[in-house]
């Protein structure tokens, strides 16, 4: 099975920055973004509980990938499915996968799984993990066996037994069936298109549109090499099913709001920094890249420069179709779109909101501002942990609010970031 | 164990220009002794611990079999030997690159053993007045073979109480024990992974709030163990010793 398939079935929204692999959403994220998402579920309810939803967040929105990429691909048989679902992991860049599986369950093996392997090269020389870090891989296992053996969804139950990032030798997973399990409803490109609102217009678009079509190209190529690992910009990326990332994070969420309530600003806060790390990382690593230099001129560090590059890694990407509603450097920066994934999802499953609840943009929208403000993009640092650590240790000079909000009922989403005021916390 | 007390072991090693000490796994410097002024040893003492921890995890992966008992950097001015002292301690020794390497080896052994036999005997309560070199505990009075409880895993018995002392300085002792929680934080933030969000992560598992925090001296008897077993999950640590 060639990993091409994941090529052809990929599509996007145009004007809405969407990305879609079989008409599920996806977006691409690195690895500091994965691992601190995860982090933050484990934080908010404990291992356990947070292993349980994020595997069923997995196994949910791969079985609706990989149901589709069956369909169209004409696999009929177990094997062939399984071979299918192996290959779309890798392209994914979630690693390398084996599934020992029949219709009453099975085994799983993972070497080298995303999570882990980038868990143990990040965080493993100073401290240590107990408690394994793969959910994700297990939930696609489980989906991976519903779809070959036509089960049905979400009644295949899947643990990880040993662990990369706790040092065993390799992962393994346990897969067994059982009843199913409450489906939730779909979440697939209708629902997104339905969900959006009119297209914005921003500052700098001629120069913003250009760069977004050549990265969309580029994307769209963007694969797991021979371990099913994407290595680019200096770190590791994944396509990953946006609905792991939501329902994972609001089903936490909502988990807080009930039995912690005191903790959703804390949880809140770790969210958007999740946002913030991975713009800060993923897109300036791009803007640092070679590729990024062929398609579009050596970085000169210029405001516009940077922010219209953010911009168009953001539509590029599937973060949603961003754009600079103002712009004042060092002062301000007004970040504009007619939703995103979060936005998409939050409409789609969880109703009106209250507040506005688009966290990883929130965070995104800072680290623009960051980027443009505080990288000396003429020594071309490298934007490694020591890096962020040493800027961001005493805290942000900068802080965003969402001002308008999608999931709220607004006619957009809108970031507004300023100077930070004295004695505004992080909260 | 004194500085002069090194300083003598040292009188017959006329390449060697730089001795550490340091706690494990916290890698904090227990005691130094420099030839000349200028060389840091708390930033040393910093990379010994992981550092030992790290090799000899990849000698593990690796084809490499049996205990490790040091690991070696050469540059072009120095060998960095460090060798473990037992569970609780490491020392690094700095030579001359002008040393011959079977020198460099022979007198880094020897040097380990005479550290280890004067190093304090082991503490079976904590003194929370004890200096850093004193709460060293359980030390091996040989050093082949310790690397093994070393770094399997890394498990902090004992937590320094004082300031880590500045290159040259005697370690700073305080006089009254301090609460359990701020040596948590203390402890928490020498280690915490994504340092910026380390408070909210901390605030996050335990329930606790950023502004109780940031006050541990006022935190219940029920917070302080939410904490300590935040800590400990959060650093991977199967018990913390405090």
């Amino acid at each position: 099975m060639d990993k091409d398939i994941i090529v052809e079935h990929r599509s996007h929204l145009l004007g809405h920055g969407m990305n879609f692999v079989a008409n599920i959403p996806t977006v691409f994220h690195c690895h500091h973004f994965n691992l601190f998402w995860d982090q933050t579920i484990d934080d908010a309810l404990g291992h356990e509980l947070s292993c349980r939803i994020r595997t069923a967040a997995a196994r949910e929105v791969f079985h609706d990938i990989l149901a589709g990429l069956v369909t169209s691909a004409g696999a009929s048989t177990p094997e062939e499915r399984l071979e299918l679902a192996r290959t779309v992991f890798a392209a994914f860049g979630q690693g390398a996968l084996t599934l020992d599986v029949s219709a009453a369950g099975g085994a799983a093996l993972g070497r080298p799984l995303h999570y882990s392997h980038t868990w143990l090269e990040k965080y493993g020389g100073w401290i240590r993990r107990n408690t394994p870090a793969d959910a994700l891989a297990a939930g696609f296992a489980a989906a991976a066996t519903e779809v070959a053996f036509g089960l049905p969804r979400e009644s295949v139950q899947a643990v990880e037994h040993s662990c990369v990032a706790r040092r065993d030798r390799e992962c393994t997973f346990e897969l067994s069936v059982g009843d199913a399990t409450s489906v939730a409803g779909p979440m697939g490109r209708l629902q997104v298109e339905r969900a959006m609102t009119d297209p914005v217009q921003g500052l700098l678009e001629d120069q913003v549109a250009p760069i977004e079509a050549g990265l969309r190209e580029f994307s769209r190529g963007m694969l797991g090499d021979d371990r099913g690992l994407i290595q680019a910009f200096g770190l590791f990326a994944t396509q990953t099913p946006s609905t792991y990332y939501n329902r994972s994070g609001y089903d936490a969420l909502r988990h807080v709001n009930r039995t912690a309530p005191q903790s959703a600003p804390v949880m809140k806060a770790l969210l958007r920094e999740a946002g913030h790390v991975c713009v800060f990382s993923t897109f300036g690593g791009v803007l640092l890249s070679p590729e990024w230099e062929a398609m579009v001129g050596p970085i000169r560090g210029e405001p516009d420069e940077i922010l219209a590059g953010s911009l168009a890694i953001a539509r590029a990407l599937g973060f949603g179709h961003w754009c600079a509603g103002e712009f004042e450097p060092g002062q301000r920066l007004v970040l504009q779109t007619p939703g995103g994934y979060e936005s998409a999802y939050y409409v789609s499953r969880e109703g009106r909101a209250t507040e506005p609840m688009c966290f990883v943009l929130q965070g995104a929208a800072l680290a623009i501002m960051q980027l443009i403000e505080r990288v000396p993009w003429a020594e071309r640092p490298t934007l490694n942990q020591e890096f962020y650590n040493q800027l961001f240790r005493n805290g942000l000079p900068w802080q965003a609010e969402e001002t308008q909000c999608v999931s709220r009922g607004d006619p957009m989403c809108e970031v507004v970031v300023s100077r930070r005021e004295p004695g505004n916390g992080v909260l | 164990m004194s500085k002069e007390d090194i300083g003598r072991i040292a009188l017959g090693a006329p390449a060697l220009q730089q001795v550490v000490l340091v706690s494990l796994p916290d890698c904090l410097p227990v005691k130094q002794w420099t030839r000349s002024e200028g060389r840091d040893s708390e930033a040393v003492a910093a990379h010994m611990g992981s550092l030992f921890g790290q090799a000899v995890d990849t000698a593990r992966a690796s084809a490499a079999r049996g205990k490790a008992l040091a690991v070696t950097i050469e540059t072009e001015d120095a060998v960095l030997m460090i060798r473990p002292l037992g569970p609780d301690a490491a020392a690094g020794f700095v030579f001359d690159r002008s040393a011959p390497m079977g020198l460099v080896r022979m007198q880094a052994r020897q040097l380990s053993g005479h550290l280890a036999n004067i190093i304090p005997a082991p503490r079976e309560s904590q003194d929370l007045s004890a200096t850093p070199e004193r709460q060293t505990r359980d030390l091996a009075p040989h050093v082949e073979g310790a690397a093994e409880t070393i770094i399997a895993p890394a498990r902090p018995s004992v937590v320094p109480t004082s300031t880590p002392a500045r290159a040259g300085e005697a370690p700073k002792t305080s006089s009254a024990p301090r609460p359990r929680a701020v040596r948590l934080l203390e402890f928490f933030n020498r280690y915490a992974p994504d340092p910026h969000a380390s408070t909210l992560r901390l605030s996050l598992r335990t329930g606790i709030g950023v502004e109780q925090l940031a006050n541990p001296e006022a935190l219940s008897e029920d917070q302080v163990e939410a904490l300590a077993v935040a800590v400990r999950d959060i650093l991977g640590q199967e018990q913390l010793g405090f």
